[in-house]
């Protein structure tokens, strides 16, 4: 479980992040939403220690992130996998070299043993075979999932997906967030999505964190985002005649 | 003012991270020689072409200047040598070396930074500054006193040869002049200075490219900015240095 205790955090006195306490629980799809700037991808950044907070503290699991220095910070980091909004991946790396990198560093294992892991994580992604492509000659949604791939070579305890879907064909994202699924129940990790697509959330949403203006207005899972009498959160999710129809008839 | 303060100290703690414990030796042994190819094998073309001439051109300057019979002709090779030996082999070879490799090493760490590379190896608790800058520091301080002496043979030769097919001076003038008063010290003094150049090729263009911000405007900035600031503080190097050792 991550727990996020009072957290603030501002750029040059204009404040991002204005008090926020959440947790995000293990075996769970956790999702943090809310509209472009509102400080989702700041929050994000902070939760891993990519940015220092300003103020309050970051539990994984009962260990205090934030008062440990970079050193101390390895072993939980160690146990994190993250998917970038643009991949990230080692564009002077191929595929298997990329899934490669953290075993190579942190595990014990023998050439082979790594090799093994590097194919069932590429299985798991389906993209067995893909191992000696460049990231430069991947589709934007292989990209993704090698992403993918090489956020859960380590059997990561924390996983972190920044907007996993983003710029992908409806079909293709709602494989990812399948994928997302399955590995967040198989390896019971602590799975934090940050999403502007509400297929997603209302798909895969087990709990549900909103945003809004630097501030954590709602929290709650799929079905009761269906009757929230939050306005904001409203809004954001059911913007058009279209989808307030969908709701309606969800609601029942 | 407070700027400058500000990058210096910025510059420092960024070279306390790289040089932190390796976290696997192997790997970093496989990085080092990978980086020594790149930043020393793959120059050695345009090392080789611009020792030659310079060689080449300092001997017929010299040749061309002294047309006096109170001057000996062995003054060619004699210059020749000074020149290759003690400033063109190692300060304008890591000049030319700072804008090919330095604005290289910018783009690249750069690069990384702006696709969120350098963020991915930070999230799995690696030393990104640790990893992406000691092999491009020690593969530098490995390789280039080996450019620098090969620049000095080629400069030298490059100049016997030009010396003699236009018939300026005699074999045996030249080789007198490059003995003439010949220390290895002399040898010594221009790879010392090497070694201080290719820390601050190497490092000063990591750090501009560890640290940009932005698109791809800023990779291109952060890599001219690179090369410009090897270069001066080079140049001030060399200065202080050639105090240092020579007076
Ligand atoms: N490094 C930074 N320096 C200054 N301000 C920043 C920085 N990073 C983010 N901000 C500001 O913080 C606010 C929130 O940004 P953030 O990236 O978290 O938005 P977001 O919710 O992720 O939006 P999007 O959905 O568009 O990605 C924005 O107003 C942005 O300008
Ligand atoms: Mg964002």
């Amino acid at each position: 479980m991550i727990e996020v205790k009072s957290v603030s955090k501002g750029f040059a006195g204009n404040a991002v992040l204005k008090n926020i306490s959440t947790a995000f629980y293990p075996g769970k799809v956790n999702f943090i939403i809310g509209r472009s700037g509102s400080g989702k991808s700041v929050l994000t950044k902070c939760i891993v220690g990519l940015m220092e907070v300003d103020q309050g503290e970051i539990f994984f699991d009962n260990r205090n992130f934030t008062i440990l220095d970079r050193w101390d910070r390895k072993d939980i980091r160690q146990e994190m996998g993250m998917l970038f909004q643009g991949s990230a991946l080692f564009s002077s790396l191929t595929v298997e070299e990329n899934i490669l990198f953290p075993l190579q560093m942190f595990s014990s294992f023998s050439k082979s043993e790594m090799l093994d892991r590097v194919n069932v994580c590429l299985k798991r992604v389906n993209l067995e075979g893909k191992n000696r492509l460049y990231p430069s000659e991947l589709s934007g949604g292989m990209q993704k999932r090698t992403g993918i791939a090489r956020a859960i070579a380590m059997n990561p305890r924390y996983l972190f997906c920044d907007e996993p879907n983003s710029g992908l064909d409806p079909q293709t994202a709602i494989v990812i967030d399948n994928l997302i699924r399955e590995i967040t129940y198989e390896f019971n990790s602590t799975t934090i999505v940050i999403s502007h697509d509400m297929n997603s959330v209302l798909e895969i949403g087990d709990h549900i964190n909103f945003i809004y203006q630097g501030e954590l207005s709602w929290r709650g899972n799929k079905t009761e985002i269906l009757h929230t009498d939050n306005e904001a959160l409203n809004n954001f999710v059911f913007p058009s005649k279209f989808m307030q129809q969908i709701r309606e008839k969800l609601r029942g | 003012m407070s700027s400058v303060y500000y990058h210096i100290g910025k510059y420092f703690l960024l070279m306390v991270s790289t040089f932190t414990k390796p976290e696997k030796r192997r790997i970093y042994f496989d990085l080092i020689v990978q980086e020594i190819d790149k930043i020393g094998l793959q120059s050695l073309g345009i090392v080789a072409l611009l020792s030659m001439f310079m060689g080449a051109v300092v001997t017929l300057q010299t040749a061309a200047n002294i047309d006096s019979g109170w001057i000996p002709r062995w003054t060619i090779g004699f210059t020749t040598r000074q020149t290759v030996v003690l400033e063109f082999s190692s300060t304008i070879v890591c000049l030319i070396l700072s804008g090919k490799v330095g604005g290289n090493i910018a783009s690249e760490i750069g690069t990384m930074r702006i696709t969120e590379q350098i963020d991915a190896m930070e999230i799995m608790g690696i030393n990104s500054a640790s990893y992406l800058i000691l092999p491009k520091i020690v593969a530098a301080l490995f390789i280039l006193p080996f450019m620098v002496v090969l620049a000095m043979f080629v400069g030298i030769s490059a100049g016997a040869f030009v010396g003699l097919t236009a018939g300026v001076v005699s074999l045996n003038d030249f080789e007198y002049g490059l003995r003439y008063s010949f220390h290895y010290w002399q040898v010594s003094y221009s790879l010392i200075k090497t070694v201080f150049f290719a820390f601050i090729i190497s490092s000063v263009s990591a750090y501009h490219g560890y640290y940009t911000f932005g698109g791809p405007r800023e990779v291109g900035a952060s890599s001219t900015r690179a090369v410009v600031y090897s270069m001066v503080l080079i140049l001030i190097a060399n200065y202080v240095i050639t105090q240092l050792l020579l007076l």
